[in-house]
């Protein structure tokens, strides 16, 4: 870093090797891919609002309670931020879970606890904010 | 603990060598060592990620001991021998940081102890090794008599990239500015990114920066250069982001997404690499 080194010996002024024209060309189709692959996401994306599809993967009895494992799917066009899921089972117990980000096209997964076996389970999404 | 600074001449070899290290441990990883995020990554990421990453930045800093590794030729094992040292200096510095400010602390688990350690000393060993190389007495500055490589250039772009997205990878942002912005602010953020590294290396004329004989044309340097740094970059981010399960569940346009906001540092990073290396 002394010297500044001469121009003429540097890797960009010297004769290039084939292979540098073989990764210059695969690096900009990729990049050109990607650049069109956003392009044309963003030319069909659909402007809806989000909305959820709810599976229940597991139920699994543990210490405290009854763990009721949950995969929430964002099927909407926008990202969903602080999503919040309530459980009900017929008793009138309650539990409620809430998701930092759902964004769209993707899946989140969680837990809601019973105290008792939760027969006749009701999943729904309450409230979302826009982020 | 600033121990960079100068020694006096008498300080045994592997003592200066080891405060160096340390030195420049610290100067690169302490705005990652007090992150909350890289300490959750301990938990929060499956255990073969953190193996599969420092995996791969053993051969990573063999490299980079190689390509800074000082104008003689050296053997394998001597570089490897440099590449160990600061890994190891890396995960001692990182130890003693996180237990001076109370991050590791009895009762956990040894998993994330190890865990949180582990993903700490990657950039800290980038560190280390710098240090040996940036941080030395103007008396034995032999750097600039390194012959640079077309591989080695790429190669630097790569530890550059992965350096500066290690530090903001690990944050809620990365994926929060990707919720914010539109695909078509993705592709400006890419044109942003490509056009600043470019600048940065060939036209602002920084020192260390390459300047073009009149025979390369600037597309050459562009194709060249500029794209495939910008490619390693979209890759290493691709990485890390997979690493710290950022990916997890995540549809592929978001991936998409992420990638270009986490390439942007990435590729400002590979092009910095280039100039101070």
């Amino acid at each position: 870093m002394s010297e500044e080194p001469q121009t003429e010996n540097l890797p960009v002024n010297r004769a290039p090797h084939p292979a540098e024209w073989i990764i210059g060309a695969a690096s900009a189709l990729g990049v050109l891919a990607l650049v069109a692959y956003l392009a044309v996401t963003a030319m069909t994306e659909a402007d809806g609002p989000p909305d959820f599809e709810i599976a229940i993967d597991d139920v699994l009895a543990g210490s405290g309670g009854w763990h009721v494992r949950v995969t929430l799917r964002n099927v909407g066009d926008k990202t969903a931020a602080d999503v919040m899921l309530r459980g009900e089972v017929g008793a009138g117990e309650t539990s409620e879970l809430t998701f930092d980000y759902v964004p769209a096209g993707s899946t989140r997964r969680g837990a809601l606890v019973f105290a008792r076996e939760p027969d006749g389970l009701e999943l729904s999404v309450r409230s979302y904010t826009d982020p | 603990m600033t121990g960079h600074g100068r020694f006096a001449p008498q300080t045994p070899a592997l003592l200066r060598d080891a405060g160096r290290a340390i030195g420049g441990a610290l100067v690169f990883s302490l705005p990652m060592l007090m992150t909350m995020e890289m300490w959750q990554l301990a938990y929060t990421v499956q255990a073969w990620r953190i193996a599969v990453l420092v995996a791969v930045a053993v051969p990573l800093l063999v490299g980079l001991s190689h390509v800074i590794g000082i104008g003689r030729r050296r053997k394998l094992a001597e570089t490897a021998m440099d590449a160990f040292f600061a890994f190891g200096i890396a995960a001692f510095t990182s130890a003693v940081v996180l237990t001076a400010l109370g991050v590791l602390a009895p009762g956990m688990s040894v998993d994330e102890i190890i865990g949180k350690i582990a993903i700490q000393s990657v950039p800290a060993a980038i560190g280390a090794l710098l240090a040996r190389s940036q941080l030395r007495s103007g008396a034995d500055e032999t750097l600039g008599d390194r012959e640079e490589t077309y591989a080695g250039e790429l190669f630097l772009m790569m530890v550059g990239a992965l350096f500066l997205g290690f530090n903001l990878a690990p944050t809620e942002e990365m994926i929060l500015i990707s919720y914010l912005m539109t695909e078509w602010h993705g592709i400006a953020l890419m044109a942003i990114s490509i056009a600043a590294m470019h600048g940065f290396v060939f036209a602002v004329e920084f020192k260390g920066g390459s300047e073009l004989s009149q025979d390369t044309p600037w597309w050459s340097a562009l194709l060249r250069f500029t794209l495939p740094g910008y490619a390693i970059a979209a890759l290493i981010s691709l990485f890390l982001l997979w690493v710290f399960g950022r990916t997890e569940g995540l549809a592929i346009e978001m991936v998409a997404m992420a990638v270009v906001v986490l390439a942007f540092p990435s590729a400002i990073g590979a092009a910095a690499a280039r100039l101070i290396l």
